[in-house]
């Protein structure tokens, strides 16, 4: 099993352009005969603020990539071959990265960006180039783009799906109704703000003030955080997905002397990321503070009747014990993302290859005709209001939705003497969210 | 809590802030008594020093109190080393170049951490435990108090020195006039090294103290230095003017957060910086600086007719459009936003090498060229020509505005470009109605027009790239033609006497403000164009596009390919394009650490550029008949 090193994946690259020209691309190789790899672009940060949380996905995609592998290929018969392009945190990077995919010729599905400027920079490039595309992004523009972009699916949650457990459990279980945001003066954290507020009004909720959007990697809250004491609220939202920013407002919250029993500590689900869960969340720091929890691999302590997790979820924990020796950490979900992207592909690809034959997939064009045909699979049966055909994923049993928006729900977890603690399940704040599309 | 407890609380946040400020800028301040740039450098060795106090707490379990000292005397050091190997070198070549080299050092610092320690964000703990200093209502950490504490106490240190001692004295009398101060006995050298030294001290305490205060990273320091940059100035380069500096931002930055908007609280040192330009630009100090003489020589030791190259270049294209065809996607890709950064490039030459007046807004007028042609075309349907024409004109008419405003300042030019650069990127963030704000705008229109005998066309710029390269390698060719008619005009002529002394320059009649505001429009209009092309190409806009570090890259390309000529700011982005994508594969932390030792080595050893250098090569090959060879 090879590590998607940097020696490896140039050895792959250029393994995969003497042996594309070779075969002579997809078609005329038969699946019965040996076979042309199906190649998947993946476009992620490897560095900048979010390369460490990046690398984790990519980490899933590998594992991913490996189990496939190790079984024959997708169908017991294809197998997978990854290219990796780095964002390297910047919009233009990303661009180029996409162009690189493109010209290929041989990327038919790409996994990624996760990032919404990046993602936003990127779907035309894809679409234009009839390449399937799995991203991992939170802003609410692609949904609304999905015309533009029918190849495009989000496996990923929107703010709205976040919002709802959190500002749930805030009014009915906790009783904190009035709330303070601080958001950062992005894309994202204009998104929680919004997100939060049209789920407390469902609940009998609202803000205290209108929310502070704050510079961007800013680390110095004491003067917000005395505001928030100040205010009278009795629930704080930190709404942003960067950790440095989140231990900045920790540190001002600690300060200031507050604790979740007088001023609630809500957030998204960066609450989650492992950068903060060493910092804080393992500490005990973080003890009571809210957030919306995606992956459940059956391990962690509950409030709720333990079900069985999702089988993938499991497959996926086994195989990162026996290639690393440990559980995934606390960024389970990142991982998660990444196993499940790929895993999408495969479900796909496999499914029509049970409706149509091996022949009649090994004819079509891996750019354009395959994609179209696999999105086509996984989005069969949805509608604006109701997800298609249901799939076993890493984040349970789903389907996706006709505008691409995958139908995730997510439950409310805490953290308990340095533990995450699932506090409620998936389907307790369905009702609270909003149509999708 | 009380309204006026809490005023109080917002006013000890303030002077906490004020005083990080206060201890950075101290540094900046003593370098630029000698070197005359904003050493930004210093933000990456603040970092530097919190990072030492991490590692060497946790791998040699060291007490905070003697993992701080060390730090401190580690970033005193390679201060101190910073100055003598890349600062005084520079010097010699010019003032520009030193300030970019800071901005090199400052790349290869930070991306050395973020290769050691990760893209995480660390934490120190505090040796105060949760010890809060309590006075009534008001509530401060242990450690914030030290803060303020050390930073009175360095103020008060660095005053003394300056005005008692005689390196202080030696050192206020080279920031005065080097030469004189020479010839008085001042050892240039020895007062040089320990400004250096005396500059590390000051930003290591900050990073060392303020290590267990907020959580970092390796870009951690990157917004405190231009902001402690902007105090600098706002304070006029003076000790006490600092302090004032560094209080007045702080609590305003404070007291914006407080009781407006945290939103604009990063906008408020920029802003005041203005103020300052503009209300009292005669207290700035001393003059900028021009690029040294001896930096043009090599530039103006061949001139080859311009019209020649532009013609040949033609020509080559045209013979060459069968090879464009059967280009690769990606390369066509690659030469598009080549082409588009040569159009950006060549327009900052008419200033950086030809006016002798840098810019560091370029990207901030890209930035309004591209949102002006995006919006031009979504919200009043305008067909793509004109809205590429309406995008040189806003951006013109922005420049004009900013040149008119920014000219009285004269000899700070460059810092207010600076300052317009960051504003502007901070504008298109928060003003949202207009611009979609952080989240951009989408599906921006495509370029389409209509030729003659070929009726209307429509490029796709995912599927039309060989279309987008032709329309963009016109403007480029469009673009140098309108340079080079400029460059031999009696504009450019007394653009050139302009940069070699103003002061004569207006003695025998040219009127200098005149041309700075003509030039600096000029080159923002076709700075637009380039913006319009690239909204077009793009269809997505979003303000990460134009930020500082853009404006940064195209003063390099310049600088790089060589300023004050054709061919230069046409090398300096291929050659950069170049370097980028052989080093796409590498990890970026290494590919940027590659980049800014060789930037910092192609501005000391080739201090004209590539151009200047494959000139001196060619001078070899072919010499020139002595008619051409300057007196």
């Amino acid at each position: 099993m090879q590590r998607l090193t940097r020696r490896n994946f140039l050895r792959a690259l250029a393994g995969s352009v003497v042996g594309t020209s070779l075969i002579g691309g997809w078609s005329g190789a038969g699946w019965g005969q040996a076979v042309a790899p199906l190649t998947v672009g993946v476009l992620l940060n490897q560095s900048g603020s979010t390369g460490t949380g990046e690398n984790k996905l990519i980490e899933g995609i590998q594992l991913a990539s490996d189990v496939i592998n190790e079984q024959g290929g997708i169908a017991g018969r294809i197998p997978v071959k990854l290219v990796l392009e780095d964002g390297r945190f910047s919009p233009v990077e990303a661009v180029n990265g996409a162009n690189r995919l493109v010209n290929r010729g041989d990327v038919g599905f790409v996994l990624g960006p996760l990032l919404s400027v990046q993602a936003l920079a990127t779907q035309p490039i894809f679409a234009a180039a009839g390449m399937a595309q799995i991203f991992f992004g939170s802003a609410e523009e692609f949904t609304q783009q999905h015309e533009s972009a029918p190849l495009s699916l989000r496996y990923s949650v929107q703010t709205s799906i976040e919002m709802a457990p959190v500002a749930k459990y805030a009014v009915e279980v906790n009783q904190q109704k009035n709330f303070f945001v601080l958001a950062q003066n992005s894309d994202a954290g204009r998104s929680y703000a919004a997100a939060l507020r049209a789920a407390l009004k469902q609940v009998g909720g609202s803000f205290i003030a209108d929310p502070e959007f704050y510079p961007a990697f800013n680390r110095d809250f004491a003067t917000l955080m005395t505001r928030v004491k100040n205010s009278g609220a009795d629930a704080l939202l930190m709404g942003t997905g960067i950790p440095v920013e989140i231990l900045g407002a920790l540190e001002a919250y600690e300060r200031q002397g507050l604790n979740p029993d007088q001023v609630g500590f809500y957030g998204g689900i960066a609450l989650a990321n492992e950068n903060f869960f060493q910092h804080a969340g393992s500490t005990g720091r973080a003890d009571g503070f809210i957030f919306p929890w995606i992956f459940d691999d059956g391990t962690d302590p509950r409030d709720f009747p333990r079900t069985k997790p999702a089988k993938q979820a499991i497959t996926m924990t086994q195989a990162f014990i026996q290639r690393f020796g440990h559980p995934p950490t606390s960024e389970g979900q990142l991982t998660a993302w990444g196993w499940g992207g790929l895993q999408l592909i495969s479900t796909a690809i496999t499914g029509l290859i049970a409706e149509q034959g091996a022949d009649r997939l090994a004819g079509m064009k891996p750019v354009g005709e395959l994609p179209r045909a696999a999105i086509g699979y996984l989005l069969e049966g949805a509608a604006p209001d109701r997800p298609g055909r249901t799939l076993q994923t890493t984040f349970g049993d789903l389907g996706f939705f006709s505008c691409g928006q995958a139908d995730i729900l997510v439950g409310a977890a805490t953290y308990k003497h340095g533990t995450r603690w699932l506090l409620r399940d998936r389907k307790w704040a369905q009702a609270l969210v909003p149509p999708l599309c | 809590m009380n309204d006026w407890v809490a005023l109080g609380q917002f006013a000890l946040n303030g002077l906490f802030t004020s005083s990080v400020y206060a201890l950075v800028s101290l540094g900046l301040v003593i370098v630029f008594g000698v070197m005359k740039i904003g050493d930004f450098a210093q933000g990456a060795f603040y970092v530097l020093s919190s990072y030492l106090v991490f590692t060497v707490e946790q791998y040699a379990g060291l007490p905070y109190g003697i993992a701080a000292l060390l730090a401190v005397a580690v970033i005193a050091a390679i201060s101190w080393a910073n100055g003598q190997l890349v600062y005084l070198p520079l010097r010699r070549v010019g003032i520009g170049q030193t300030f970019i080299g800071a901005l090199g050092v400052l790349l290869v610092v930070i991306s050395v951490l973020t290769l050691i320690f990760g893209t995480d964000a660390q934490t120190v703990a505090s040796p105060w435990g949760s010890y809060t200093i309590r006075l009534g209502g008001i509530a401060i950490s242990a450690q914030k108090a030290l803060v303020i504490g050390a930073a009175l106490v360095l103020i008060g240190v660095t005053a003394f020195l300056l005005r008692y001692t005689r390196w202080g004295k030696a050192l206020r009398a080279l920031s005065q006039n080097e030469e004189a101060a020479a010839l008085t006995g001042v050892n240039p050298a020895a007062t040089r090294g320990l400004a250096f030294v005396w500059a590390g001290v000051l930003v290591g305490v900050a990073g060392a103290l303020m290590a267990p205060v907020w959580p970092f990273e390796a870009t951690s320091g990157t917004l405190l230095v231009l902001k402690a940059f902007a105090i600098t100035v706002i304070g006029m380069g003076r000790v006490r003017g600092v302090l004032l500096g560094a209080l007045l931002v702080g609590l305003s930055e404070t007291m914006v957060q407080a009781y407006w908007s945290a939103q604009f609280s990063d906008l408020i040192p920029f802003a005041l910086l203005a103020l300052v330009m503009l209300l009292r630009p005669q207290a700035l100090g001393p003059d900028e600086g021009r690029s040294a003489p001896g930096a043009h020589q090599v530039q103006q030791a061949i001139r080859w007719p311009g019209t020649v190259y532009l013609a040949l270049a033609a020509g080559l294209l045209v013979l060459l459009s069968p090879w464009w065809a059967q280009m690769d996607n990606f390369w066509l890709h690659l030469l598009i936003l080549m082409g588009l950064n040569v159009i950006m490039v060549s327009s900052l030459d008419l200033l950086t090498g030809y006016a002798g007046i840098p810019s560091l807004a370029h990207a901030g007028f890209w930035g309004i060229g591209a949102y002006s042609y995006a919006l031009l075309m979504m919200r009043w349907g305008w067909p793509f020509p004109a809205a590429l024409l309406g995008a040189a004109s806003i951006s013109s008419g922005a420049a004009l505005v900013v040149s008119l405003v920014g000219l009285r300042l004269r000899q700070h030019w460059t810092s207010f470009t600076f300052i317009v650069g960051v504003i502007i990127t901070m504008l298109l963030t928060d003003f949202e109605t207009v611009t979609g704000g952080p989240n951009g705008l989408i599906g921006v229109p495509a370029a389409s027009f209509v030729l003659p005998g070929l009726g209307p066309i429509i490029l796709n710029p995912f599927r039309d790239k060989l279309g987008y390269f032709y329309l963009v390698l016109a403007l480029v060719l469009l673009v140098l033609w309108i340079k080079r008619r400029i460059v031999r005009s009696h504009m450019g002529q007394a653009l050139v006497a302009l940069r070699e002394d103003e002061g004569l320059a207006q003695a025998v009649g040219v009127p200098t403000e005149r041309y700075k505001v003509g030039v600096f429009v000029i080159s923002c209009g076709l700075t637009g164009i380039a913006g319009g092309l690239f909204a077009s190409y793009l269809t997505y806009l979003n303000p990460q596009f134009f930020t500082f570090e853009k404006s940064f890259n195209l003063l390099v390309m310049n600088l790089v390919g060589g300023s004050a000529s054709l061919l230069g700011p046409v090398i300096g982005p291929a050659a950069l394009t170049l370097f980028a994508e052989w080093t796409h594969a590498f990890n970026q932390s290494i590919a940027e650490i590659i980049f800014g030792l060789l930037l910092i080595w192609t501005l000391i050893y080739l201090p004209g550029g590539l151009i200047a250098g494959s000139r001196r090569i060619m001078r070899k090959i072919m010499p020139l008949a002595p008619a051409s060879l300057p007196k």
